[in-house]
């Protein structure tokens, strides 16, 4: 009877399924965590970028300010010219009001914490997320 | 004569030539996702620390900004006013005697900023 040598034994087919899934499994895998990375660096940094921007114009605006109407670890109330203005975080958002009007300037937990603390009288520290500074009060009436 | 590559289909001579291959084949592809995989992961690490170096870099300099702030209220306050490095949490502030200059300096874990304000002439 004639043996026939052509095609690939089971074993063989058994062992080259496995290399191929190996291969294919560690490549995915290296693909995966790389592409995980990259999308939380660039997440992390567009945070940093907004943060930056909400710190930036709240120092801003308490430079500009006349007086410190109300503060509190949570919340500021400043006076400028006739009218008021506070920022607080509200539903995981900065929110912005002014003379009673108020819009947010941040999508929710895009700054995860807002704080303010007045050591001197036309000091205020303002921390917003990761970052901390100092504004006082220029035109302090 | 026949030249070393041809196939003679009846004794197979070129598969027998060829064993082997296979396993040098795998072994190539196993190293070469083994370099990939280093070179992404050095890609990774090396964008991960860029990134949190310009973070700490970041809030030192706000908190430096911070402590000239400090000074700045403090000179307006009390235009005498002098300090030979008043600590806070993350940021220090100095005015020496006699001195129109501010300094603030912010630190965070791997990062120190120090900035200067000058106050104006007498």
């Amino acid at each position: 009877m004639k043996k026939h040598k052509n095609g690939f034994t089971l074993v063989e087919l058994l062992v080259v399924l496995l290399v191929a899934i190996l291969i294919l499994a560690s490549g995915s895998l290296i693909l995966s965590t790389f592409v995980r990375h990259y999308k939380d660096i660039s997440h992390q940094a567009e945070t940093l970028t907004i943060q930056q921007f909400v710190l930036l114009k709240i120092s801003k605006e308490i430079r500009e300010a006349d007086q410190i109407l109300a503060i509190s670890p949570k919340a500021i109330t400043l006076k400028t010219g006739k009218s008021s203005l506070s920022y607080d975080l509200k539903d995981y958002k900065v929110r912005r009001i002014k003379d009673g009007s108020s819009q947010y300037i941040t999508e929710e937990h895009q700054v995860d914490n807002l704080g303010f603390d007045s050591p001197s009288h036309n000091l205020v520290i303002i921390k917003v997320g990761s970052f901390e500074t100092g504004a006082f009060l220029r035109y302090e009436k | 004569m026949k030249p070393e590559h041809f196939l003679d289909m009846k004794n197979n001579t070129l598969l027998a030539k060829r064993k082997g291959f296979t396993l040098i084949f795998i072994i190539f592809v196993i190293s070469s996702l083994f370099f990939l995989g280093m070179m992404l992961q050095k890609i990774i690490y090396s964008s991960a620390s860029a990134f949190y170096s310009e973070r700490d870099y970041l809030r030192a300099y706000y908190l430096a900004e911070g402590a000239i702030e400090y000074g700045k209220a403090a000179v307006k306050h009390d235009p005498n006013w002098v300090s030979s490095g008043l600590k806070f949490d993350g940021f220090e502030v100095t005015r020496k005697p006699n001195s129109n200059e501010i300094a603030g300096i912010g630190y965070t874990n791997n990062s120190r900023v120090v900035l200067k304000f000058g106050l104006g002439g007498p």
